[in-house]
């Protein structure tokens, strides 16, 4: 029986419960010269260290590092018990001092906490009044935790980012904003949706929120289209309305389709753009270019992977694992999927969701892991959303994102020849 | 007509700790008429603490002559864990002991925060072990978790509330019943009466004996507004202090007799604001 690391019981989320304060923090994280301010107790802090040491060893697991990337220091202003009492304006003034004398930022962000929201701190006058004093732009985001959630943080600092220091500007021909993140301009995911954009002679300028400097932010009301990047769950959420300001305050178009994942979204990803363009000839090529990149990477792959016996394991529900981009990826492996496992950590219900789900892309036995099946045992190759802690297994991490365009997937497919390759008896995961 | 009372309250033995909180509307004369039933106590040998819980420090100032500086929350916030009994618990009147709670200026932070820091930390400094009587004086209406802390955790069994007969008023003192009654299913407090302050407001003593009846409690006393009050209250002074053979002075020791040995403390039944308008108006007309 497979057992899952740091795996829940129980997976019952049906929709995010989140600080909104990482938010925000996330929304400049890698902005040079951006510096954040928690108006917080210090523990807050914690939640954004613990998210952001996820990031990092994300980055480090996709040898997505980049060292060089600007991240913007997060300070508390460290409310205690009498702030709460006797308020924290004063507290939150003397961190904004030390902020600037300390790190010399070209601009602050403050993202205000539960605490300061419940007593009522004022922490928009005293932005305007540092502001005033230190001749640096100190914006203040209302992002007490009780009020909102993760993404809606993001999307209030991308708002006021806009406010802040965008202008009213020409559009310039073939220019491109992506909003959102999705790793950032280095990560193999931002690199492909590139690559998908040259085809239509579309040029990135700058990527809103995250990564980017001053002078690009002012960049982002020149650029002739918005391209929204991420585009899953409740992320989108936010992306979509920062896309729609910009379309109301400076006439930016936006094209609203998620970022594709795998051979048939990836088509039509490049058919959409073309329609949405009117460029449907330059998406043919694309759409041409990118089937043959595929074959050429099957041809290098499959002779290594094929009839391999695998098994998927599947530990996340529906809302955030869709099963169809893993069973295309095996598909275009040429492997022969044995069985499909669900984890214990699913509920009922969401075991009942997900075999109904799989039952539209595939005929291969589904069992439960509580079935004393023996599937695991034949398998060559796993191909998992957990990690299991069997040493000896051949383990291809499904990663919670899935890796965006046709190169995302020749990515798993080389990965998981890779694992295929392995010498003798040699286990181990790699993440994909 | 106020009934005369003798000048001296009758002592009788207190043998557990009576723990009294006064509620009211804001500026109905709480502190005032906390601070004389604390001397008339004093006075006649209970040892009294009053605590103010009110981020103005004025509970004890016709206690100490003077607005008490040394507040728990800021005395807490100048020593810290180095905070003694002595920087908090201060000597008033007759050897009342006064302490105010403190708190934040008009505007900032949260008072109601404030009133639980700074009972905890009278509680863990153990202050007020030795006193027979703890007179917690409120401020205002229960607006918020904080000020239901001394009814809430304990603190003040018997509540009273001080009121006029002028509607508001009335809706501050339906509303503390409200919070009164929700308290009270789960420990010991309970409401001791309607302390009528008056206004000289029309039929206003009757009107008070008809609201406390409708909420389940009574009129423990009916203060007549004289200008004694006024004048002890300029020269930093209880009436008790001031002027204590005044019939006013015998007013407050009635008070204070009927607190200290008032056994009918009861759960209130607050009343619908329509039917509080209705009663008002029954008693409101010439």
């Amino acid at each position: 029986m497979p057992m899952v690391i740091s795996k829940k019981n129980v997976v019952t989320m049906k929709r995010s419960y989140s600080c909104s304060m990482p938010g925000v923090w996330s929304a400049v994280a890698h902005n040079q010269g951006a510096v954040v301010i928690y108006h917080s107790p210090q523990a807050c802090g914690h939640v954004t260290h613990t998210m952001d040491l996820g990031n990092h060893y994300r980055s480090l697991a996709r040898r997505e590092m980049n060292f060089q990337q600007y991240t913007a220091p997060l300070i508390t202003s460290g409310l205690k018990e009498e702030h709460s009492i006797f308020g924290g304006t004063e507290q939150l003034r003397h961190c904004i001092d030390y902020v600037v004398e300390r790190y010399k930022p070209e601009y602050i962000v403050i993202a205000s906490s539960c605490v300061a929201g419940v007593i009522g701190d004022d922490v928009k006058a005293v932005a305007a009044a540092a502001q005033e004093m230190w001749h640096i732009p100190i914006l203040s985001v209302e992002s007490h935790g009780f009020l909102n959630e993760y993404y809606t943080g993001y999307y209030q600092a991308g708002l006021i980012l806009i406010e802040r220091f965008m202008q009213k500007q020409e559009l310039q021909k073939n220019t491109v904003t992506l909003l959102g993140d999705l790793g950032g301009p280095q990560g193999i995911d931002v690199q492909e949706i590139k690559q998908l954009l040259k085809f239509f002679d579309l040029h990135v300028h700058c990527q809103f929120t995250g990564y980017a400097s001053l002078e690009e932010i002012q960049k982002v009301s020149a650029s002739s289209l918005c391209v929204l990047l991420g585009g899953r769950a409740q992320s989108h959420v936010g992306t979509d309305s920062l896309a729609a300001d910009l379309k109301t305050k400076f006439a930016i178009p936006f094209f609203d389709v998620p970022c594709p994942t795998g051979w048939q979204e990836t088509k039509n990803w490049l058919s959409k753009m073309g329609r949405f363009l009117g460029r449907d000839d330059e998406a043919l090529v694309a759409i041409n270019q990118q089937e043959e990149k595929l074959q050429q990477a099957l041809l290098q792959y499959s002779p290594k992977l094929r009839n391999k016996k695998v098994v998927l394991c599947i530990g996340r529900p529906l809302l955030y694992f869709q099963p169809a981009w893993a069973l295309e990826l095996l598909i275009h492996a040429g492997v022969n999927l044995t069985g499909i496992l669900l984890l214990k950590g699913l509920t009922e219900g969401q075991q009942e969701d997900m075999r109904k789900e799989l039952k539209k892309y595939t005929t291969v036995p589904i069992w439960h892991e509580q079935e004393e099946v023996k599937v695991l045992e034949m398998a060559e190759l796993t191909v998992t959303t957990h990690e299991l802690s069997d040493h000896i297994r051949r383990q291809l991490f499904l990663p919670v994102i899935p890796p965006v365009g046709v190169g995302g997937l020749i990515g798993l497919l080389c990965k998981l020849a890779r694992l295929a390759g392995r010498s003798k008896q040699r286990g181990g995961i790699v993440y994909g | 007509m106020v009934k005369k009372y003798s000048s001296v309250l009758e002592k009788r033995e207190v043998n557990c700790m009576k723990k009294i909180a006064f509620y009211g509307k804001g500026g109905i004369g709480k502190s005032t008429t906390a601070a004389n039933v604390s001397a008339a106590l004093a006075t006649n040998g209970y040892s009294i603490c009053q605590i103010g819980c009110d981020p103005k420090n004025d509970s004890t100032r016709l206690l100490l002559g003077r607005t008490c500086m040394e507040t728990v929350l800021d005395m807490v916030k100048k020593h810290g864990d180095e905070v003694a009994i002595e920087h908090v618990v201060h000597s008033g009147f007759a050897n009342v002991k006064c302490v105010e709670a403190g708190g934040p200026e008009p505007g900032v932070g949260c008072a109601g925060r404030g009133i639980i820091v700074a009972l905890e930390k009278l509680k863990e400094l153990d202050a007020i072990k030795d006193e027979q009587v703890v007179l917690y004086d409120v401020l205002g209406d229960v607006v918020c978790g904080g000020f239901a802390v001394p009814i809430r955790e304990g603190y003040a069994t018997d509540i009273y509330i001080v009121s006029s007969g002028e509607l508001m008023s009335l809706y501050a003192a339906n509303n503390i019943a409200k919070g009164i009654a929700r308290f009270a299913g789960r420990g010991k407090v309970r409401l001791g009466g309607i302390i009528g302050n008056s206004r000289n407001i029309i039929h206003e003593q009757a009107l008070l004996e008809a609201f406390a009846k409708r909420i389940n409690t009574s009129l423990i006393t009916f203060i007549p507004r004289e200008t004694i009050v006024h004048q002890a209250e300029i020269n930093r002074k209880t009436v008790i202090e001031w002027a204590p053979q005044s019939p006013q002075a015998d007013v407050y020791r009635q008070l204070a007799h009927a607190i200290i040995h008032n056994t009918d403390l009861t759960v209130p039944t607050p009343i619908s604001f329509e039917a509080l308008e209705e009663l008002v108006l029954a008693y409101g007309n010439q």
